[in-house]
């Protein structure tokens, strides 16, 4: 009986019914390890934060596209960088054909790493770490902190910031990587009126609202006069040499700095921001208010790029940062610190390669760009004006960029002055972000 | 200090403690995870989930359509109805963002992000992602032509928009040869 049983059971093994069945077995399990497969090649692709999030308490009451996951349990670290290389040929004649004395100058002008680190969602450190002109052994480089602050993004409307942080002032001092802009050089505007790069200590809130966002911090005000390393306001650079640029600065006097943008379609922007604080830092027996303020706008439509800014700086009590400054009045005294200030610029492109229906991703875009501003629109009485101070610049050029992330820039830049020394100069540079 | 800047001092540290304060009580945020995105694109709906394996002549395809490279020739997607969800991670600067790219016969319906590992300044905006809504796989689908760009995040917009013409791109693929 046992044997028949062995019998029957070989053969139901050996007939065309069961080898189907163990192939449908077969073929399932395959399926369900190619799912298993498939699955895993997703979690990993995406993020196991993503396919698998782990919720964290009380993450219950807002709907789900109200808020986006950060991955918190890999890629906390975060690094990245830019830099720019340029070369500048000046003129050897002035704008009134006198010698200039200029020479041509090859600079690696910037080389920066990002630095970041997310500890959760909502908390993060951002860094900017700055090597300027190559090198600080010959005593033209300086390495700097650009930026280094801890951001709390409690929600869209509503966040936080603390550390060195950048001036919200301007188009180009936040946004200041080189691949943003055209010309080998930052608009002498956002140098000499808004002194870009501006960092300064501080803390304040930020957020944004449908198409309006806004910055407003609370930092360590300008130094007026020469002390200890910062050289204070002078006539040709405006405000740019009172910077203390978050080294040990002096906090005596605060200032405020609010901005407000409205983005009215994508790429589109118009804002403005002021400026309001004290820069006598003890050091001037009289105070010292400063007052920026400013507008922008920048539209893009198609491969065409329209901007334009205007700035307004006044110092109070100018006369007494003179003095503090030994600058001589009378006849000679030109050299007075500017109780006005005023520049503006206005800026268009049009990238050619736009017009391809496949341009691979490069752009190609000639640009022009003037500039008009003086940092001695006013001086108080007592104290002339060098007409050197008021300038019109005009920049026209070519930016190239293979790929979004890399630029090779050409211009050529007529620099004219009511004194008529202005040197013109040409520059190429190339810069990369990644 | 002078009392006005004390005043300057004082509301700045008032509205970061109270920025602070408002963190510890919202930060158990929801999270917008698959399985929440997929509950976006399908509501009352369960999608059935497949995976396409593409063929190398498929992969080169897609890629001359999308005029950017796949990474991968392993698609998973979620389908129900004419309602297509795909799933793409990209680097924008050099950390990772992960869309929702959803497509309704063919054409994109909505692009919603999951995860954005850089700085929030450089996340693109709902109102910059709508602008993608409706759109097919063709020339007006590039930065500088039917497409506006980010103030301040060209990198975002350059990376999302490569995104969803790859998606698209592997849409069409799979669909021509089903």
């Amino acid at each position: 009986m046992k044997r028949t049983a062995v019998l029957l059971s070989s053969l139901l093994a050996l007939s065309p019914l069961s080898a189907a069945a163990q192939d449908a077995a077969k073929m399932g399990e395959l399926e369900r390890k190619l799912d298993v497969l498939t699955q895993e090649i997703e979690k990993l692709k995406l993020g196991s934060s993503v396919v698998e999030p782990v919720a964290e308490k009380g993450d219950k009451g807002l709907a789900p596209a109200a808020s986006k996951v950060y991955r918190a349990a890999t890629n906390k670290v975060s690094i990245g960088g830019y830099g720019e290389m340029t070369y500048t040929n000046a003129s050897r004649r002035k704008q009134n054909a006198d010698p200039s004395g200029s020479k041509s100058v090859a600079d690696n002008a910037r080389a920066i790493l990002y630095a970041g680190y997310k500890f959760n969602d909502w908390i993060l450190f951002n860094s900017e770490i700055e090597f300027e002109h190559g090198s600080t052994g010959k005593g033209r480089g300086e390495v700097s902190v650009e930026a280094a602050y801890l951001d709390f993004s409690v929600s869209g409307p509503l966040g936080a910031r603390a550390g060195t942080l950048l001036v919200p002032m301007g188009i180009t001092n936040e946004v200041h990587e080189p691949t943003t802009f055209h010309g080998v050089k930052r608009p002498s505007v956002e140098t000499n009126i808004i002194p870009s790069t501006w960092r300064e200590n501080g803390a304040g809130v930020y957020g944004s609202l449908g198409p309006v966002s806004y910055r407003s911090y609370v930092v360590a005000g300008l130094q007026a006069v020469s002390n200890t390393g910062v050289t204070g306001f002078s006539a040709s650079s405006g405000l740019r040499d009172g910077r203390s640029s978050a080294a040990k600065s002096w906090a005596e006097d605060l200032a405020s700095v609010t901005r407000v943008d409205y983005e009215p379609v994508p790429g589109s922007l118009l804002g403005a921001s002021v400026y309001l604080g004290q820069a006598d830092q003890d050091f001037v027996a009289a105070a010292v208010p400063v007052t920026i303020w400013e507008a922008h706008g920048r539209t893009a439509w198609r491969g065409a790029e329209l901007k334009a800014l205007y700035a307004e700086v006044r110092v109070g009590n100018a006369d007494r940062v003179n003095a503090a400054q030994g600058v001589a009045t009378g006849a000679t005294g030109t050299s007075s610190v500017g109780r006005k200030m005023f520049g503006g610029y206005v800026e268009g492109a049009y990238d050619v390669l736009s017009l391809l229906a496949d341009g691979k991703g490069h752009s190609l875009s000639p640009f022009a760009r003037y500039e008009r501003y003086d940092t001695q629109a006013d001086t108080p009485e007592l104290w002339g004006k060098n007409p050197a101070n008021s300038r019109v610049e005009y920049t026209a050029g070519l930016t190239y960029k293979p790929i979004p992330q890399v630029a090779v820039k050409a211009d050529h830049q007529w620099l004219r002055n009511q004194a008529r020394t202005g040197v013109n100069q040409w520059n190429l540079g190339i810069a990369y972000i990644f | 200090m002078e009392p006005r800047h004390r005043v300057h001092l004082l509301s700045a540290c008032l509205a970061l403690a109270a920025v602070l304060l408002g963190g510890t009580a919202a930060h158990g945020r929801a999270l917008l995870s698959q399985k929440d995105a997929l509950a976006l694109a399908f509501p009352g709906a369960a999608p059935e989930r497949r995976t396409a394996f593409l063929s190398e002549e498929q992969a080169a395809a897609a890629e001359k359509a999308a005029r950017a490279k796949l990474g991968s020739r392993v698609w998973s997607y979620y389908v129900a109805g004419s309602t297509t969800a795909y799933f793409e991670s990209h680097p924008v600067r050099t950390m990772d963002e992960t869309v929702m790219v959803v497509l309704r016969d063919g054409k994109v319906a909505f692009v919603e992000v999951l995860a954005f590992a850089e700085p929030p300044d450089y996340l693109a905006s709902p109102r910059w992602l709508r602008q993608l809504e409706g759109r097919g796989l063709d020339d007006e689908l590039a930065l500088r032509r039917g497409l506006r760009g980010i103030t301040g995040a060209t990198l975002t917009a350059e990376a999302l928009t490569r995104a969803v013409r790859r998606v698209l791109a592997v849409h069409e693929v799979i669909h021509s040869t089903r």
